[in-house]
């Protein structure tokens, strides 16, 4: 047995070559059926290996939704294709009695019921016509009627009109994709047992702790020397929280955020920051991710991602636990929470 | 009691990663026909573990909801032309997830990102349990895992760094760390050992 055919199965396998060795060995296992073989094996192997140490993770609920559009399976979700159904129908079915009332309109015009309104217009021009006379007494009689009966058919267009274009736009805003639109979601995280009035985001119009604590981690970021930070600094101190802070950024529409935390004392051994997102449907927290154990000297930023544009946080936590092993945010493990919840 | 050092059998037992229930392949086959149901089924057995795979490569779990989607969209256009006798079922999808993979970190190597101050968040949920029970046979479970309890924790690490591209060329030469002698002397090993091991369970 030959174990370098293993080996350089294993290495073509774990993408070890590079590009020219990786064809030589391509073009060899077409005509040798041994390093075909092993390199089966491998391959096998991996996969055996990857699936026995990885962890399952739960696609979001949208996955296969996309998939499926990707694939032109099925075009629509479920509930976006009823909404849609519904509004078309809707709006077919006040388009027909629209027709219906014009026709209406028409008929009794034809059958002289009704006098169309620019007859009544004219009518109403021609007030020098003698009195007694028999068109006078006539037009007087048809007058009053004719022109309720108009009004009246034309505020049931105007409100008809209305449900129509109010449907039309609803479907428009439910369909209409806006390229590079985008709000972030911004919310200030703060230790749970500071006071509402302490953590807002927005204290002092002039001078801001967001924009303080933003310029704060960017300094960091960019590497500027502390000496001048600390010596002259830029923001207003006086501003800034003296407690561990965190702002989330977070896009919703490109499922992008970036976690600027600020003043959080570096985790002790064995323990790390655990990062949640609450989100408006109500469940619990839905675990975010860890921050890397070297984080949180000063102002640090972070980025993240929830996995799908489709969740849409309401709240953000930060806990510590010990390392490997995230447990539900509770009271004892939350250091900082956002937005704050209101005193009780 | 002395332990007999069996000497290397070049050789695994034919059902690792195989399907012996055949679910797989049946459900492979359906969606060679756009079966648009099997498809779905087999979302569900294959995704949690593909994207889990997916990463734990990447680190990305965004990334990694890309790439396995990339993949099963090659499944679903590829599923005709699956020939059950070359590779079992997960093989393949395994190696179709793995090119896709490949291509984003070789992405990442040409372009570097723009933020490069990155966190590394994206681990598992802890609510998330493993269950491999319908993508590895339970007996080939046992195995791999009495394969790799064997190993020391230095070959253990390389051989599951490898099978999770953290030693392709890409990686390697990007990061030149570790030195990739070492890393292949311990992966040698690695294998030789697993190897050994698995084959055991043939005797």
């Amino acid at each position: 047995m030959n174990s370098d055919f293993y080996d350089s199965a294993a290495w073509r396998a774990f993408q070890m070559l590079d590009a020219e060795e990786a064809a030589i060995f391509d073009e060899a296992m077409l005509h040798d059926p041994v390093l075909c073989s092993a390199y089966l094996e491998m391959s096998r192997l991996a996969a055996a290996i990857a699936a026995t140490t990885a962890v399952p993770l739960e696609a979001h609920a949208a996955h296969l939704d996309h998939l499926k559009i990707r694939l032109g399976i099925k075009a629509l979700h479920h509930s976006h294709f009823w909404l849609a159904a519904s509004g078309w129908a809707t709006a077919v079915v006040l388009a027909i009695l629209l027709a219906l009332y014009l026709t209406g309109i028409i008929d009794r015009m034809d059958n002289g019921t009704v006098t169309p309104p620019q007859v009544a217009a004219t009518t109403k021009a021609q007030p020098s016509t003698p009195a007694g006379s028999p068109l006078a007494s006539k037009d007087a009689d048809t007058a009053p009627t004719t022109r309720v009966e108009t009004k009246r058919l034309n505020q049931e267009i105007e409100v008809l009109r209305d449900h129509l274009e109010k449907f039309q736009h609803r479907d428009r805003v439910l369909f209409e994709v806006v390229p590079g639109m985008a709000l972030p979601i911004v919310m200030a995280m703060n230790p749970p047992d500071v006071a509402l009035e302490d953590s807002s985001l927005m204290k002092n119009d002039e001078h801001s702790p967001l924009t303080a604590l933003l310029g704060d981690a960017l300094r960091a970021l960019t590497g500027s020397p502390t000496e001048t930070d600390t010596t002259a600094p830029t923001q207003d101190a006086g501003l800034l929280p003296k407690h561990p802070t965190a702002i989330p950024i977070y896009d919703a529409a490109r499922d992008s955020g970036t976690l600027v935390v600020s003043h959080l004392p570096p985790a002790s051994e064995g323990e790390v920051y655990n990062l949640w997102v609450t989100t408006t449907a109500g469940v619990r927290p839905i675990y975010v991710g860890t921050l890397p154990a070297n984080s949180a000297a000063g102002a640090d930023s972070f980025d993240f991602s929830l996995g799908s544009t489709m969740v849409l946080p309401s709240g953000f936590v930060l806990t510590k636990d010990p390392q490997n092993a995230p447990a539900n945010p509770t009271e004892a493990n939350t250091v900082l929470q956002g937005p704050p919840t209101p005193p009780r | 009691m002395v332990e007999i050092e069996l000497s290397p059998i070049h050789a695994l037992r034919t059902g690792l990663c195989e399907d012996p229930s055949g679910e797989a392949a049946g459900l492979l086959a359906r969606v060679a026909q756009a079966d648009a149901a099997a498809l779905v089924e087999l979302h569900g057995l294959w995704s949690p573990i593909l994207l889990g795979i997916a990463g734990q490569i990447l680190g990305d779990r965004r990334e990694a909801e890309k790439v396995v989607q990339e993949s099963f969209v090659h499944l679903w256009q590829r599923a005709a032309g699956y020939d059950a006798h070359q590779m079992p079922p997960f093989v393949w999808a395994f190696s179709v997830m793995q090119r896709y993979c490949i291509e984003r970190l070789r992405s990442r190597r040409r372009g570097p990102r723009a933020v490069a101050h990155l966190g590394p968040i994206h681990p598992p949920s802890p609510q998330e349990k493993p269950d491999h029970s319908r993508v590895l046979a339970a007996d080939d479970l046992r195995r791999v895992r009495a394969a790799l309890d064997q190993l020391t924790p230095e070959e253990r690490h390389a051989l599951v760094a490898a099978v999770f591209l953290q030693y392709s060329h890409v990686q390697i030469s990007h990061t030149q760390e570790p030195p990739l002698s070492v890393v292949k002397n311990h992966l040698r090993q690695a294998l030789t050992k697993t190897r050994n091991c698995l084959s055991r369970y043939e005797l």
